[in-house]
């Protein structure tokens, strides 16, 4: 059977299988690719394992196909290198007919299957298809996993940079180490924090929240299990969070350092370690180095503390966040209780275009504040006053949709100097009281309204 | 049975005859060079350069039907594991014999 497009079903996306082919042997590289693209599968085939390794570390696939003996980097150096980079891609290795030993060995640790030289198409073919499927399975399930994830922890990562900070917060969840999530007051670390929780083998357990602002060394020794305290205090935790980790103070510092340094010591066997203490995810907001030089934080408990560590970017950094949020935020407070209400262009424009200093708390408490006042349609004017003075050049300058398709800089050029104009025309026409408020010189207005009275 | 089997790299290729004729033009110039650097690794007694290269030209020769040339290098590749640089030289010899052979029925059928 010839043609066709393999693809796998996302909710999003139609995406053609990648396939990494790798033989040192030209004329078995042509015959491999040719019969892999015919079925219609992306194929980028290569000659050696050095190189192999390289296109892994930059890109995904969805199935590694490579012979095994080859010279300098060989098929099992590969298959290591893909299992700790892309542990979800299945690997097949290709070997020689009466040489499957190794390929054995390989499945043992951790190859999917092998294929034998001289390949039979069907076989081969087939071998191809239930790794794919096998891949396709994970992945479904994955993605299951994180969105329930997602749902649980009350995140939204709509923007490029919570999704990269979601596949950071995944790929670190397996590890054993430490987490700490820095970020702005309000950004959303404890829910970070329970999203790492959900992925892991912790899922299941519980997440214990504590804030380290009234936290003493004895409380803080039960809540992770330190040696001397009853391992009861810890049973059925998985995760400890320990929000503000900057105010603890020097007697829980040590006692942190100490039961961190004494789980390193004995970590014999990981798994059992993982059983037998919860992780720990630390979150801050203030730059502990600068702790650290003032003398208020332990830099040894620092540097086992920041070994894995991810930061929250603020809203105003991820602005497709924020409506969503609304949303999620409005759903999770009626409880289904009552419609949404909806949120009129103007108003969705205006919470996109603020600066929120206060983060998720600060939107919350807008949410609460549009559902009190029980709006059906949500308008520009019916949000907070702050906000809509913070915002207020939005609807103040005319055709602010009229100019797209211009450049940036004309469109940038234009709108400054509409700006400077109504806030010169605010103030009456004075051109000093303006340039204080728009913190330039009066000099600055006149070169910018240059040729206006 | 000829040296040259066309109709198991045409299996192989699901009958796609311009794709074997470029199959088979890569692996001409891929079992020169694999036999030479076979060649040259015995003669310094690198043994392990020798069987890598015994069996990628062992693996490329089955792949095109090339039978008898999968054959020696197979056991070319043991005798290197071996150590065996006499046994080893005699499969080379073979494998050139079954190449030259190769080379001529490929000719004659206007393959190459």
């Amino acid at each position: 059977m010839m043609g066709g497009n393999p693809h796998t079903w996302s909710p999003e996306l139609l995406i053609m299988i990648r396939i990494l082919l790798i033989d040192d042997e030209p004329s078995l590289l042509a015959t491999l690719a040719a019969i892999l693209e015919k079925q219609g599968y992306e194929v980028t085939a290569l000659s050696n394992g050095t190189d192999a390794v390289s296109m892994l570390a930059e890109n995904q696939y969805d199935l590694i196909l490579t012979d095994i003996q080859m010279a300098n980097v060989d098929g099992i150096q590969v298959l290591k290198y893909a299992q700790a980079h892309q542990p979800q891609t299945p690997v097949l290795m290709i070997t020689a007919h009466g040489s499957v030993e190794t390929a054995v060995d390989a499945m043992k640790i951790g190859a999917f299957d092998y294929v034998t030289k001289p390949f039979k198409v069907d076989e081969l073919l087939l071998t191809v298809k239930r790794a794919l499927d096998h891949h396709t399975v994970v992945m479904e399930n994955s993605m299951l996993k994180n969105r329930l994830a997602e749902t649980r922890s009350g995140l939204v990562a709509v923007s490029e940079q919570m999704g990269e900070v979601l596949k950071f917060a995944q790929q670190v969840a397996p590890i054993d180490n430490p987490i700490m999530i820095l970020g702005e007051k309000g950004v959303g670390k404890e829910s970070v924090a329970r999203f790492i929780h959900l992925q892991g083998d912790t899922a299941e357990s519980r997440c214990n929240s504590l804030d380290c602002i009234s936290l003493s060394s004895h409380d803080l020794r039960a809540a992770i299990g330190c040696t001397g305290v009853s391992a009861s205090s810890v049973a059925g935790v998985g995760t400890v969070f320990l929000d503000n980790i900057e105010a603890l103070d020097a007697d829980a510092q040590s006692a942190l350092h100490g039961c961190l340094k004494g789980r390193k010591t004995s970590s014999e066997n990981p798994a059992n370690r993982s059983r037998a203490y919860p992780r720990i995810v630390v979150a801050t907001s203030i730059d502990l180095q600068e702790r650290i030089r003032q003398g208020l934080f332990n830099s040894e408990l620092f540097s086992r503390l920041a070994t894995l560590s991810i930061t929250i970017p603020p809203l105003r950094e991820r602005r497709p966040d924020i409506i969503p949020l609304v949303f999620s935020l409005a759903t999770t407070a009626l409880g289904g209780a009552s419609d949404l209400p909806s949120l009129e262009k103007s108003a969705q424009m205006t919470l996109e275009a603020y600066s929120w200093p206060g983060n998720i708390n600060e939107l919350k408490d807008v949410v609460r504040y549009l559902l009190a006042a029980g709006c059906t349609s949500i308008k520009r004017e019916d949000l907070p006053e702050q906000i809509v003075d913070a915002t207020v050049f939005l609807e103040n300058i005319p055709g602010a949709d009229d100019d797209r398709g211009r450049s940036l800089k004309t469109f940038l050029q234009k709108k400054e100097v509409e700006y400077i104009r109504y806030i010169v025309d605010s103030f009456g026409g004075d051109r000093l009281a303006a340039a204080k408020a728009l913190n330039i010189t009066p000099e600055s207005i006149n070169d910018k309204l240059e040729g206006e009275t | 049975m000829s040296e040259f089997n066309k109709e198991v790299l045409l299996a192989t290729l699901m009958n796609d005859e311009d794709l074997a004729r470029e199959i088979v033009a890569i692996f001409v110039d891929s079992a020169a060079e694999l036999i030479s650097m076979a060649e040259k690794g015995l003669a310094v007694g690198d043994f392990k350069h020798a069987a890598l290269n015994f069996h990628s030209l062992a693996g490329a020769a089955a792949n095109v039907g090339a039978t008898g040339i999968a054959s020696e290098a197979s056991y070319g590749e043991k005798s290197s594991r071996e150590s065996n640089a006499s046994q080893a030289g005699k499969h080379l010899q073979k494998i050139d014999d079954h190449f030259s052979e190769f080379m001529s029925t490929a000719k004659e059928e206007g393959w190459i």
